[in-house]
């Protein structure tokens, strides 16, 4: 993952704030993450268009 | 940078990647170490303790650059290769060869970029590098020493203009009494002399409510900065908000003013300072769009509505100025010595002097005053601990195709895919039921996202990115 994309994946709300004592820099490189498939949602995007095509 | 790197492996040169992933350099060098994340200075300190082991030390340099040599013995003693091994998940016979190599090799250079300081302990991983280079001697001659790569064009730049809390131009400490009383001769200010604030403590300023309004110009910390959830609620928090930039990023679209500035190339004229120190001088070709304007004049025109009385026509008047308050690193660099030897490298204390183009060279005089001290730094695990319900760890990093937080490449069309990929090996996808382009949920201790997954076998096991 990167940070190109924030608007559509905002990767950094995972990454922790822990910072290096002296140069104040964060463990970007670190986060303890867990991962589990989503299969039955549909994403935003495409949750919308559904609910404008229930609409029409 | 790279392609120096590879015309010096057809040159003869070996190269050595250490890194959990298998980059696009993993494929050129000649050694790829998939290390574990965060364990770099396990990997660094055994590399040390062979090279004592094995009597592969500088011994000359070590005793007369050097202070400090017993205490980094003493540490190193315990990071045996194999004990390394269980931390890194390098084996002890390959960290001994890499630790040979380097120390027996003529010259030797260690690069590094973020992999080594987005840490915790960002400080003790460049410290257990340079510690390398002290007992070897791989420092201050030619085709040897050590290189943060930097990750855009004026990184050290902005070092050196002092946009740093502790130093001032040509990174003079605040608290340096003669240096900061030439900066305020020519500034005609006081200047405080204790250090202000880096970005990491503006945040906790703004937490505890210290911190009430900001300034920010081209940077975009609402999206960038680590737990995003934290950084928002601390902008909403502000009383006060100014973005100056050259797009509406996420932060600019939360403030209350947005000043629009001109880009750094085509639109302002300037000087840049890139990784080998080198000062370059660009030039405006064209006026920024609409109601834009260059960012020196818009800091000056602040600057006055405040009481100030700053008269700069031109990027040259500062620049002159910067020569003033740090003469002993800008002093030779007119406008016109930088034309004319396409950049200059510093120190350039004089109109005379050919500028600097390796730094260190003292530590190599038969009398060397002040030494160079080892910085013993010891092994710390990752802070966000790793366990059965967050069993993987996640490393970000970037594509090559884009830049950052996007504001500079997302507004264009490009033929590679413009969406964030959760990048997985194919055998933690299949313990996991994750399938390729499909739905994951990545969750943290502080927040969780849903995006597609990528499969890639080029990660080492239980590493995501």
């Amino acid at each position: 993952m990167t940070f190109h994309f924030p608007d559509q994946t905002e990767t950094n709300q995972l990454t922790i704030e822990a910072t290096d004592p002296i140069a104040g820099t964060a463990e970007f490189k670190a986060s303890a993450v867990a991962i589990e498939p989503v299969r039955s949602e549909v994403r935003e995007p495409e949750r919308r268009r559904l609910a404008v095509t229930v609409g029409d | 940078m790279f392609l120096h790197m590879l015309r010096g492996i057809r040159n003869g040169a070996r190269l050595v990647v250490v890194d959990p992933r298998r980059t696009l350099s993993a494929d050129v060098a000649h050694t790829h170490l998939p290390i574990r994340v965060g364990s770099d200075i396990a990997l660094a300190n055994a590399v040390g303790h062979v090279i004592i082991e094995e009597g592969l030390e500088n011994r000359a340099f070590v005793d007369n650059a050097t202070v400090g040599f017993d205490s980094y013995r003493e540490l190193v003693r315990r990071y045996t290769p194999e004990y390394a091994e269980t931390l890194t998940g390098i084996s002890a016979q390959e960290i001994r060869d890499l630790a040979r190599l380097y120390a027996t090799s003529p010259r030797a250079m260690l690069c590094w970029t973020l992999g080594i300081t987005e840490h915790h302990n960002a400080t003790d991983n460049v410290f257990a590098l340079t510690n390398l280079s002290l007992l070897t001697g791989h420092v201050g001659r030619p085709g040897s020493g050590l290189a943060p790569l930097r990750g855009q064009n004026n990184v050290q730049g902005g070092g050196d203009m002092g946009a740093l809390p502790d130093r001032l131009t040509g990174f003079q400490h605040v608290s340096d009494d003669t240096r900061r009383q030439r900066v305020e001769a020519v500034w005609g200010v006081k200047i405080p002399p204790v250090p202000g604030k880096h970005q990491t403590a503006m945040m906790h300023a703004m937490e505890h409510g210290e911190l009430r309004s900001l300034y920010v110009i081209g940077e975009n910390p609402v999206q960038s900065d680590a737990d995003a959830h934290r950084v928002r609620r601390l902008f909403e928090g502000l009383d006060f908000l100014v973005v100056q930039d050259i797009t509406m990023t996420g932060t600019a679209r939360m403030a209350h003013v947005v000043l629009p500035g001109s880009a750094g190339w085509g639109e302002s004229s300037g000087t840049i300072t890139n990784s080998e120190r080198r000062v370059q001088l660009g030039h405006k070709s064209f006026d920024p769009p609409g109601e834009a304007r260059d960012d020196c004049t818009i800091v000056q025109d602040v600057a006055n509505r405040m009481g100030a009385a700053w008269s700069y026509t031109c990027s040259e008047d500062i620049w002159n100025e910067v020569r003033a308050v740090a003469p002993h690193m800008f002093g030779g660099m007119s406008y016109e010595r930088l034309s004319q030897h396409h950049g200059l490298q510093w120190p350039c204390p004089d109109e005379s002097h050919p500028g600097s183009p390796i730094l260190h060279t003292r530590l190599w005089e038969p009398v060397v005053e002040p030494r160079v001290a080892f910085a013993p730094s010891e092994y710390a695990p990752v802070a966000d601990t790793i366990d059965d319900e967050y069993p993987f760890v996640l490393t970000t990093g970037r594509r090559l195709e884009f830049f950052n937080t996007g504001v500079q490449t997302r507004a264009y069309p490009s033929a590679r895919r413009q969406e964030e990929l959760l990048m997985i090996h194919p055998d933690d996808a299949g313990a996991y039921g994750v399938r390729r382009d499909e739905l994951v949920r990545v969750r943290s201790r502080r927040g969780e996202v849903t995006l597609r997954a990528g499969l890639d076998p080029r990660l080492s096991l239980v590493c995501c990115s």
